[in-house]
């Protein structure tokens, strides 16, 4: 088994944010009555041509930008053609010889450098709904905005492969090219795999696993298939050329019913659509409205805030979420790597347990953020903390900023003077004379256990470091 | 004049033995503008909405657009009253109209011969006062042919020159619409409405259309004569060459001067044209599926079964030729030297054109090497028919604006048609020199 | 570039083109198709050694449209021309039979 290696290279095919379809005007939406968006074009009646979104080439410019691609100042449309129910033309508009972008590269965490190969714009086709009464055809999906991404074979593992989706996503959402959504499907990603004897300077023979909706089914299916082909080598067999789908119930790639002709695209550049020329002028302008990216970002979140890799992929890896803490921690560098550990241990773990998501975090970080601020100072005990955001979180009847305010001011104040604590204290050392004198003998772990109980009697409002402190003043005389 | 009872008398009268009209249908637009009251026809290729449009052929049966083509905005606005939508070789894959899944269109001026085409029921239902112009699709001649077999002017405008927007796609990088009519100065009434940029054609082009300045005196006009196009011309006919050299004559004696130039590539303009245009239309014609609209086969068990059987009971003979040639032509293994090969040769042929622009101001040929055949007599032939748009092809590989002017008749009294191309985007000298030569032979100077 | 047509490869195009053939078709076909090949061997006279394609006769770039939508269709206009339709879609024989 350990005598071969995976070789992956990803497609990626990402839906731009863009209001219309790439070649009319029709609204880009997802769901909706069927039929009700299209128009000549996109049902491609006879007589209907396309006129190119503007905006579709801002945002395939700007991946090609994030992704380190050099950008085409001429690229070229073609059709590609084949039947199918959901493709209205009989071909589809895409980019062959000349994409928009090529020769890019992607940073990975553990600091590889893989390679992108090309971007290239195209429409997407329709929906079929196979049924018992024949195939049901929805064009509403006709002539969405994508880009496809592919990149070259320099992936050596499942982990590393799902390193490279989440890099690319991370860019193409901080961009604000694609709102990176895999179960909706505006992010789909296909993989080449195959394995060859490790030390082996040729590929072996490619397989394509298609049906991979979030980053868990790339992982997995990805490994699937590297085992599969290392099987079928290591049993005297050879892997077969073919596209496979994954099955996510049965956690296995499947072999698509394979087409009897082998395809011929025919590809060649669409009349209808002259060369698309970019200006330099303007392609520098898009150069000079780059944000900063996220391989910048984490590198800044390392040096300049001290958070550590993982703290900082995993906050980087949500672009709102890390614009949203950005804007928070503006002016308290201090308070930023607490804060950034806060969001992912505390603050995710009530995310596992209710329904709210990332995006609705982002108008409540201000309020997470002085919360945060109460904790660590001491104005909230864990205790305290623990219940404010259960309680916060759990109300899902107003904006969570507005429900976790409210679980604020119930939380009351911490009792932390001890004038009110050592009534409480004195108690404490009153009622367990036998470890008050082990303690003495030079037991000093049982503090934990005084406190603890202090902390039981005052139900948890208390800071346990004053605590701590009157402990040592009673007993260390 | 043509007016609007006259055409509706006219069709009455005369269509039901000319077979020019697929559909009859008034509809008015604005009351007034340039071409107000002025019925016009409608090549059956170009959407008007809510009135059928079939392109000619069986698998749009019964297709009705929902939307005008710009073309027709733009005469609805300017005042036209449109009287019908005319017939066409299937497609506009044709040369006489024949070829239309309907019927043939029979040639006004001798009902026993064809109209040329594939713009052939445009053209007829000019030529007997059944429309006072129309509207022609041209892709390697199929506005100019007709207007020569005719007797009438038609224009293929320069490629971009006006909107493709709304018409079937035959071939997308040739194909243009243009006018038909009796006179030049009424084509050049009809090609100001329509020409101009459309934000709805990506390959509509945004240049200025400048207004013609009607002129008698030709002095200094240089005037290309490619030996290709005429006295070296094959299977020229001779009545059609001594009445070139009468046109000749007749500009050098307003002032012209005569060019000689070469077009090298003419004798592969053909093959170009057609791998080209069939390349194209194999990809224009797949959404002829059976599935969005048109014509389906009966009852398909399998999707396959749909989509074969749809295509090959609707669509015509020659349209299935066509495709097969250019799908083979963009197949793999076959595409460089067949598609590719001609895309280049397409280049060597326009870059004739742009030397001879070095020269001369519009370059004079005959719009056919022929006059119109009697019907029946290249329908098993094409290969023959193709033949017949030696001259036609050359402009729109170039995307040049082309005129055919008539230039009176031949022994048989058929009519012969001369055809001037311009400079790119310059159909105002065309129309100018176009309007000088037939006023010279206006009085049937044969 | 000469080419043998023969009725596997008219099948084969045929197939690509969605056109049914039967095999009684297939030999008229090939001879057409090679009548219309022969008449386009002409092109082989041509040197076109450093020709680039021209495929749009005057090479003007695209001028992309703002994203701003436009009205479209309704539903019954985008099924109005459909041979069969079904709870607002087009329909069409299972895809896979």
């Amino acid at each position: 088994m350990s005598a071969f290696e995976p070789v992956i290279g990803l497609e990626v095919h990402a839906q731009l944010m863009t209001r219309t379809k790439i070649f009319c005007g029709c609204a880009v939406s997802v769901g909706g009555e069927p039929n009700t968006r299209t128009c000549p074009v996109c049902l491609g009646m006879p007589g209907a041509l396309p006129v190119l979104n503007a905006e579709v080439v801002r945002l395939a410019v700007r991946a090609g930008l994030g992704t380190g691609c050099a950008i085409q100042t001429t690229s070229v449309f073609a059709r590609k053609n084949y039947f199918y129910p959901d493709l209205p033309k009989g071909y589809q508009i895409t980019q062959a010889d000349l994409p928009i972008c090529l020769d890019g590269q992607l940073l990975l965490d553990d600091g590889k450098v893989a390679r992108i190969q090309r971007i290239h714009l195209e429409e997407d086709a329709g929906k079929s709904i196979h049924g018992a009464t024949g195939t049901r055809v929805d064009l509403n999906r006709a002539g969405t905005p994508l880009v496809e991404i592919v990149g070259h074979p320099d992936l050596r593992s499942a982990d590393e492969a799902v390193a490279y989706l989440r890099a690319l996503r991370g860019i193409l959402v901080t961009l604000g090219v694609c709102d990176g959504n895999m179960e909706e499907g505006s992010l789909r990603c296909d993989a080449n795999v195959s394995v060859r004897p490790i030390g082996s300077a040729v590929f072996g023979t490619r397989v394509e696993i298609k049906n991979m909706n979030s980053f868990r089914s790339v992982r997995d299916a990805i490994m699937f298939e590297v085992e599969r082909q290392v099987g079928l080598i290591t049993d005297g067999d050879r892997v077969r050329q073919e596209t496979r789908l994954w099955n996510v119930d049965l956690a296995r790639t499947e072999s698509m019913r394979s087409k009897e002709e082998a395809a011929d695209y025919r590809y060649f550049p669409d009349p209808d659509l002259p060369p698309l020329h970019l200006d330099p002028a303007w392609l520098d302008a898009q150069r000079a409205d780059l944000p900063e990216l996220p391989a910048a970002r984490k590198a800044r979140y390392e040096r300049d805030l001290g958070l550590d890799l993982r703290t900082a992929t995993w906050l980087t890896d949500e672009p709102p979420r890390a614009d949203a803490f950005d804007q928070s921690v503006a002016g308290m560098p201090d308070l930023a790597a607490p804060f950034a550990v806060f969001l992912m241990t505390q603050v995710q773990a009530q995310l596992q347990r209710v329904e709210r998501t990332w995006p609705e975090l982002v108008d409540a970080m201000p309020v997470l953020l002085r919360i945060c601020g109460k904790w660590r100072g001491g104005q909230l005990s864990n205790k305290m903390l623990a219940d404010l955001l259960q309680t916060g979180f759990a109300d899902l009847t107003q904006p969570l900023a507005t429900a976790l305010t409210g679980a604020e001011s119930q939380a009351g104040a911490v009792l932390s003077d001890d004038a009110a604590l050592e009534p409480v204290v004195d108690a404490i050392l009153a009622q367990f004379p036998g470890e008050v004198a082990k303690y003495r003998a030079g037991q000093k772990q049982l503090t934990g256990f005084f406190v603890g109980q202090a902390m039981r009697q005052l139900a948890g409002k208390a800071d346990a470091k004053v605590i701590t402190a009157l402990l040592a003043r009673k007993l260390d005389v | 004049m043509t007016t609007l009872a006259a055409a509706e008398a006219q069709i009455a009268a005369r269509d039901a033995e000319i077979g020019a009209f697929l559909h009859v249908e008034t509809l008015r637009g604005s009351t007034d503008g340039p071409l107000a009251g002025l019925p016009i026809a409608v090549k059956d290729n170009i959407a008007v909405a809510g009135q059928p449009m079939t392109a000619g052929s069986r698998i749009l049966r019964g297709y009705v657009p929902v939307r005008h083509a710009t073309v027709v905005d733009r005469l609805l606005a300017a005042g036209a009253v449109l009287v019908g939508k005319t017939n066409l070789d299937e497609f506009g894959m044709g040369s006489s109209t024949e070829l239309s899944a309907f019927k043939p269109t029979r040639n006004p001026l001798d009902v026993t011969r064809v109209p040329g085409g594939s713009s052939g029921g445009s053209a007829a239902a000019v030529a007997a006062g059944m429309a006072w112009a129309s509207l022609g699709t041209d892709t390697g001649g199929s506005i100019r042919q007709p207007a020569a077999f005719c007797g009438l002017a038609g224009l293929k405008p320069t490629y971009g020159r006006v909107s493709r927007s709304g018409v079937v796609a035959y071939a997308s990088s040739l194909d243009q619409v243009g006018p038909l009519a009796k006179t030049v100065r009424e084509v050049a009434q009809v090609y100001a409405v329509i020409a101009g940029h459309d934000p709805h054609d990506s390959t509509s082009a945004d240049q200025p259309v400048s207004a013609v300045a009607w002129r008698d005196d030709l002095a200094g006009l240089r005037i290309g004569v490619a030996r290709e196009h005429l006295d070296a011309a094959e299977g020229l006919d001779p009545d059609v060459q001594a009445r070139m050299h009468d046109v000749l004559r007749a500009l050098q004696d307003r002032g012209a001067i005569l060019v000689p130039v070469s077009l090298p590539h003419t004798r592969h303009g053909i093959a170009a044209y057609y791998l080209v245009a069939t390349a194209e239309a194999s990809a224009n014609l797949s959404r002829y599926d059976g599935l969005r609209y048109g014509q389906r086969a009966e009852n398909p068990q399998t999707l396959e079964a749909l989509y074969t059987q749809s295509r090959a009971q609707s669509l015509g003979q020659e349209v299935q030729r066509r495709i097969l040639l250019g799908t083979f032509a963009l197949s793999a293994g076959y595409q460089d030297a067949f598609y590719q090969k001609a895309c280049r040769v397409r280049r060597k042929i326009a870059d004739d054109f742009h030397a001879a622009w070095q020269t001369c101001d519009l370059l004079l040929s005959p719009t056919s090497p022929v006059p119109p055949w009697p019907l029946g007599q290249m329908t098993d032939d094409p290969l023959a028919m193709y033949l017949m748009d030696a001259f036609t092809v050359g402009p729109s590989l170039a995307g040049l604006p082309a005129l055919s002017v008539p230039v009176g008749v031949d022994r048989q009294q058929l009519p012969i048609g001369a055809q001037l191309v311009g400079r790119p985007f310059d159909e105002a000298t065309i129309l100018a020199v176009g309007d000088v030569v037939q006023r010279a032979f206006a009085t049937g100077a044969a | 570039m000469a080419v043998q047509i023969d009725g596997a490869l008219v099948q084969q195009v045929a197939k690509l083109a969605k056109l049914s053939l039967t095999d009684a078709d297939l030999p008229a076909v090939a001879r057409d198709l090679e009548r219309v090949l022969a008449l386009v061997g002409v092109l082989d006279e041509v040197d076109v050694t450093g020709v680039t394609p021209l495929v749009h006769p005057h090479e003007l770039g695209l001028r992309p449209r703002a994203d701003e939508v436009q009205p479209g269709f309704t539903q019954d206009q985008a099924l109005a021309n459909a041979p069969a339709r079904e709870a607002g879609h087009f329909l069409t024989p299972r895809v896979i039979g």
